[in-house]
């Protein structure tokens, strides 16, 4: 395979050169429009916090320091340690929660499957009803005891019917064809899955699973909630929990009219923010290009038939 | 009865197939929905879920007598056709004339750089925004100053922010989008492209007898996952981007942050829980219309 | 497909570990080991007076919530506290923290999840005491309860704020006891003040002159920077109102500095409500407050410290810090603080500002509030919570003053959520050995409100019950950002429309009921107290 895959190798007239032009032009704008505000995220955050206070953000770092990043980096072995929660936590859970949402998916786009519709209705029902956390709390910590248990992180984004749904659009862009040949050489429906749609999916999957990923790399949600020992946290929650504390400490301050609490710190609160959107943005952009490769060439089913 | 155990008999493999997740989805989804009664209750701590008194309709009273129902479902479901629109065109676009690029590099970099948006928190956000708009020395006014126009005071005039807001969710948006229709794209079978190509199409021809048609699918699940939500409020971006600043409110109040003021201070469960219930009913109503719609259409298509 | 299966299986394998070590990391603090109470167990029958009590016979350990966070001494400084502790009353305490950034969601999940523990921090509005109270999450505290299991609290708190904790005919707080001032000041620019020609400011009037001068002769500084809300703490000093307790907003005032006049006024027909909004639009047309006001994330010392605004106003502590602050990275600009209407006698804020509850579902609330006691009156116990191990992270100078040291950070003074069991009867003041002009003008400031504390009002210790208007006040809320602020700010083109629509809007969302309700419990608290 290569780049021409999707031009079917005729893009030499004049009508791919307007478009080539017309390409250039607004997707480099939409992606220099993207640019800009992260670049100024990142040179805030090697700024001084005063001179982000008295003269706002700009494209180069105001009176560089390090400061946010010494925050942030305070105690290295506690960072270290939230990384590797986090990495793991994201790379088992994408791995199950991508194989539950596809093979889920592969059921529900099988026209012989009687009640795929049915099913379809009973999973989508929940993204639209759902009982508050009051009961999902009662649930995670009074009957399945998952308090300080990382399968209280695991759980909650195991399954996404948003991306089941996607998953199953992606499916049924497959040809039945390819589907009832492979029933037909003997394959059962599990073998079928693997050998047949797998590959047929690859950009779906890696797109899927990209999503998954980032929500297991965002999460901090569920470590407030479940997660109370510090050795346990995963990255997004130590950091959000740094970032929030101070916030949330001065506003109380601002509405908590006794002098009984003690003075407001003196500690970067603008640009500490700023540097833990690079801190936690850094590992997944390297990581994107991986996924890339999928988006730039697809796949072609005639070679998976031959 | 015998049928239908024949039936379930032809289904076996699907249905073990599926269980994993049926367990899942009744145990996460389905057990805690009994918290929806709270929309009928006077919750109390010891009372707990089942066992607080009833307290009727009373927990859907503030939202309805509030006068500002209608405005606020009125906004929540117009910011968000605006955003479903402009999203889904701007992503579309994206996906369409990347893929029609030679360089990998380009390709790679821009998608790359598309991404940003969605790291960048609201809270971080807000805080350009600011910097942008603010009346004392947002750099679109020095702009405008410098270029011997007035200021214009932004924060203190509603109608600039259906514009503003609208901007700011496709710039956030658009790089999670848009890997959706690429994956769609990379998805089409070469062999089509190759017969279009035989027929003489030319690009642009190729590109509206075949990409977009082969993307339809794609484009109608996202779209009415999205129209599944079309009463709920992105309540991160309006409360970050809009927050106190009551002088919008009339053109940027939605559900969500409604319920958020005159919650905050008393915190009642019920009436979160009532107004949770609105919004849920009227998304379930409009998304079985739409999927109906669908459905006649073409059955693949839909949803359910 | 093999190559995928040993995978799952793999992966399968490495949750199941994952979960069994966290089963295994989770323990120490699902199961409430009490080190302390293993360490010395026979210590207890020891010397107190409590010691023969069956109260205290079996040893129990008290979990207690604190909010913000753990310092890095805190665990030290608890194991001297529970040594003390486990010999008075047989009893440890085990804290844990739910930070700021969480107590707002984990705070009613702790009651509404079936926690178990014992005693809780709590304050009025943002400690979460009204809304607790309203849901049934506290244990109710009878004064014969009070007085059997913490006589000397009882000897303590004054009656007034046993009042102001009441709600609908309980108490659910022990209340701090110290005297705070609801009196904000103001940190104003000095160079700037001389620049203009007043050496001092003594006035409402003359404050607000000053700044018109600022405004018309300075560009890049403005009076006041980002406020919202405009000036209308200031003007109810002035005019010597306070708000009710349990208002909405400003909805309702009575007049603090008249104790014979026990009337409520509501907001928008009280007579000066029109002058003073004119008067915010004109302060807003001069310039006093930025136009970004309503939409600025701002705190409140940002414009000071940054040169952006000539002043702050906040409550006198604070004014002195940012005052501080502010010199020391520009020593020219000569920040003093300013008490803008010196003639008024100053008022004491509330007591319920903050406060300790017993959880309602707690197995040893007796203990609970014997544990209370000891925090709030044993001088031993006290100096620790507030300043930490003596000699480690304070120095005592004499019986009411410490200094610090090197050390003072590792446990922080009054950092770690005491504020509950503030005692003024044994809190110590700190002793600053170089004083700096903003420390002087502070004490002089406080020693002169000290002296000029207004008398007692019968509705100081007045407590609103909400329970009936819940709907009325969430619809009031959501108006307030819209409707209110603005005007408050002076940011309308049109007074009297301004006005009415206000009006109009809160008497649809039912401020007439909450009135009403107001007049009654007001009453009711009159006929009580006489």
């Amino acid at each position: 395979m290569n780049d021409q895959t999707r031009t079917g190798g005729i893009s030499n007239g004049l009508d791919a050169k307007v478009l080539h032009a017309i390409s250039y032009v607004f997707n480099g704008a939409i992606a220099l429009v993207c640019l800009i505000p992260f670049v100024m995220v990142v040179s805030a955050s090697f700024s001084s916090e005063d001179a982000i206070s008295k003269t706002g953000f700009g494209l180069l770092p105001k009176d560089f320091s390090l400061e946010a990043y010494s925050t942030v980096f305070a105690e290295p072995m506690i960072i270290v340690r939230a990384y590797a929660v986090t990495v793991l936590l994201t790379l088992c859970g994408t791995l199950i929660a991508l194989f539950l949402q596809t093979m889920t998916a592969y059921v529900l786009s099988r026209k012989d499957f009687a009640w795929r519709n049915g099913f379809s209705f009973f999973f989508y029902f929940t993204t639209l009803f759902n009982g508050g956390l009051v009961p999902y709390y009662l649930l995670m910590t009074q009957y399945l005891h998952l308090k300080n248990n990382y399968l209280a992180l695991l759980l909650p984004l195991l399954f996404s019917v948003y991306n089941l749904l996607i998953m199953k659009s992606y499916i049924m862009a497959i040809p039945d064809s390819l589907i009832y040949a492979a029933k037909i050489d003997g394959c059962g429906e599990m073998r079928t899955l693997f050998s047949v749609v797998f590959p047929m999916l690859k950009p779906a999957l890696a797109t899927v699973g990209l999503f998954i990923a980032l929500a297991y790399w965002n999460d901090w949600y569920s470590a407030m909630l479940y997660i109370s020992n510090d050795k346990m946290y995963p990255l997004q929650y130590f950091l959000y929990n740094k970032v929030n504390n101070i916030e949330a400490y001065k506003k109380i301050l601002e509405s908590h009219a006794g002098s009984g609490v003690a003075a407001a710190i003196n500690m970067p609160t603008q640009t500490l923010k700023m540097a833990l959107t690079v801190v936690v943005t850094g590992p997944i952009i390297l990581l994107y290009p991986l996924v890339q490769k999928y988006y730039v060439q697809g796949i072609t089913i005639g070679a998976v038939k031959g | 009865m015998n049928k239908f155990l024949r039936k379930l008999n032809k289904n076996k493999i699907f249905l073990i197939m599926l269980a994993p997740a049926v367990v899942y989805a009744l145990l996460f989804s389905y057990l805690p929905m009994a918290g929806i009664v709270l929309a009928f209750k006077k919750y109390t701590y010891a009372g707990g879920i089942f066992g607080s008194a009833w307290n009727g309709l009373k927990n859907f009273e503030f939202f309805f007598r509030s006068g500002k129902a209608l405005l606020v479902s009125k906004n929540t479901v117009l910011y968000n056709l605006a955003f479903i629109i402009l999203n889904t065109l701007t992503q579309m676009t994206v996906a369409i004339l990347l893929v029609e690029l030679n360089g990998k590099y380009f390709k790679k970099i821009a998608q790359s750089l598309m991404f940003l948006p969605y790291f960048i928190s609201w809270v971080i956000v807000s805080v350009i925004a600011f910097n942008m708009l603010s009346n004392d020395f947002g750099f679109v006014n020095s702009f405008l100053v410098s270029m011997g126009f007035e200021k214009i005071s932004f924060y203190n005039n509603g109608k600039y922010w259906p514009v503003i807001l609208s901007i700011f969710n496709v710039w956030k948006s658009v790089g999670y989008g848009s890997v959706l229709y690429l994956a769609a794209i990379m998805g089409i079978d070469t062999e089509v492209y190759d017969a279009a190509a035989i027929d003489g199409a030319n690009v642009f021809q190729r590109i509206f007898r075949v990409t977009i048609p082969q993307m339809a699918p794609t484009m109608v699940i996202l779209l009415l996952l999205s129209i599944g939500g079309i009463f709920r409020g992105n309540f991160d971006m309006f409360y970050n981007l809009v927050g106190n600043n009551g002088i919008l409110h009339p053109a940027t109040d939605v559900i969500d942050t409604f319920t958020f003021r005159a919650l905050i201070t008393n915190n009642d469960f019920g009436m979160s829980a009532a107004v949770g219930l609105f919004q849920s009913v009227l998304c379930f109503v409009t998304v079985l219309v739409a999927n109906k719609l669908v459905n006649n259409y073409d059955p693949d298509y839909s949803l359910f | 497909m093999k190559r995928a299966l040993s995978l799952l299986v793999a992966l399968a394998m490495f949750a199941m570990t994952l979960s069994a070590c966290a089963g295994n990391q989770s323990s120490p603090t699902t199961q409430p080991a009490a080190p302390a109470a293993t360490e010395k167990p026979e210590s207890a029958p020891a010397d107190s007076g409590n010691s023969g009590n069956s109260e205290t016979a079996d040893p129990v350990v008290l979990k207690m919530y604190l909010l913000g966070e753990k310092s890095k001494d805190f665990d030290a400084v608890y194991d001297k506290i529970n040594e003390i502790m486990k010999a008075k009353i047989n009893a440890t305490v085990e804290a844990s923290f739910l930070s700021w950034a969480e107590h707002d969601t984990k705070y009613s999940l702790l009651f509404s999840g079936n926690e178990d523990f014992d005693l809780i921090f709590t304050a009025a509005t943002w400690g979460h005491y009204e809304t607790t109270v309203a849901l049934g999450g506290f244990y109710p505290l009878s004064f014969d309860f009070i007085k059997q299991y913490a006589p000397d609290i009882y000897e303590v708190v004054p009656p007034v704020a046993w009042d102001q904790a009441e709600i609908g005919g309980s108490i659910y707080m022990v209340p701090q006891y110290n005297n705070e001032f609801t009196n904000d000041a103001y940190a104003v620019r000095g160079d700037l003040m001389e620049k203009y020609g007043y050496s001092t400011i003594s006035g409402f009037d003359q404050l607000t002159e000053f700044f018109s001068k600022l405004a018309a002769g300075e560009s890049g500084v403005s009076p006041r920077g980002n406020i919202q809300g405009g000036m209308i703490y200031e003007y109810f000093q002035k005019e010597g109102y306070s708000t009710l307790p349990g208002t909405p907003k400003e909805f309702f005032l009575y007049k603090s500095m008249d104790v014979s006049d026990t009337s409520i006024n509501y907001l928008l027909e009280w007579d000066k409500f029109e002058e003073y909004c004119y008067l915010m639009k004109d302060f807003y047309e001069q310039g006093f407050w930025s136009k970004d006001s309503l939409a600025s994330m701002d705190q409140r010392q940002d414009g000071l410290l940054r040169g952006t605004s000539a002043t702050m106003a906040w409550n006198l502590g604070s004014c002195k810090t940012y005052a501080t602050e502010a010199n020391l990275a520009h020593p020219d600009w000569n920040v003093t603080l300013v008490d803008i209407i010196p003639d008024i006698p100053k008022q004491v804020s509330s007591y319920i500002n903050n406060g300790m509850a017993i959880n309602a579902n707690s197995k040893n609330k007796e203990r609970a509030m014997m544990a209370l006691n000891l925090f709030y009156t044993d001088k031993e116990i006290h100096d620790l919570a507030f300043y930490g191990i003596e000699g480690v992270h304070w120095k005592a100078i004499g019986d009411d003053a410490y200094s610090t040291t090197d050390r003072t950070g590792d446990y922080g003074i009054s950092a770690n959520c005491n504020w509950a069991w503030n005692n003024m009867n044994i809190n110590r003041d700190e002793y600053i050995e170089n004083p700096t002009p903003a420390d002087i003008k502070f004490q002089e400031i406080l020693d002169s409100w000290n002296g000029n504390i207004r008398g007692e009002h019968p509705l100081d210790g007045f407590s609103f019950d909400k329970a009936s208007v819940t709907n009325e006040l969430a619809l009031i809320d959501s108006l307030v950002a819209q409707y209110y602020t603005p005007l408050l700010s002076g940011m309308v083109d049109d007074v009297p429309k301004a006005i009415a629509e206000l009006k109009k809007q809160v008497e649809n969302a039912g401020i007439q009921k909450v009135h009403d309700e107001f007049k009654a419990q007001v009453a009711a608290h009159i006929a009580a107290q006489s």
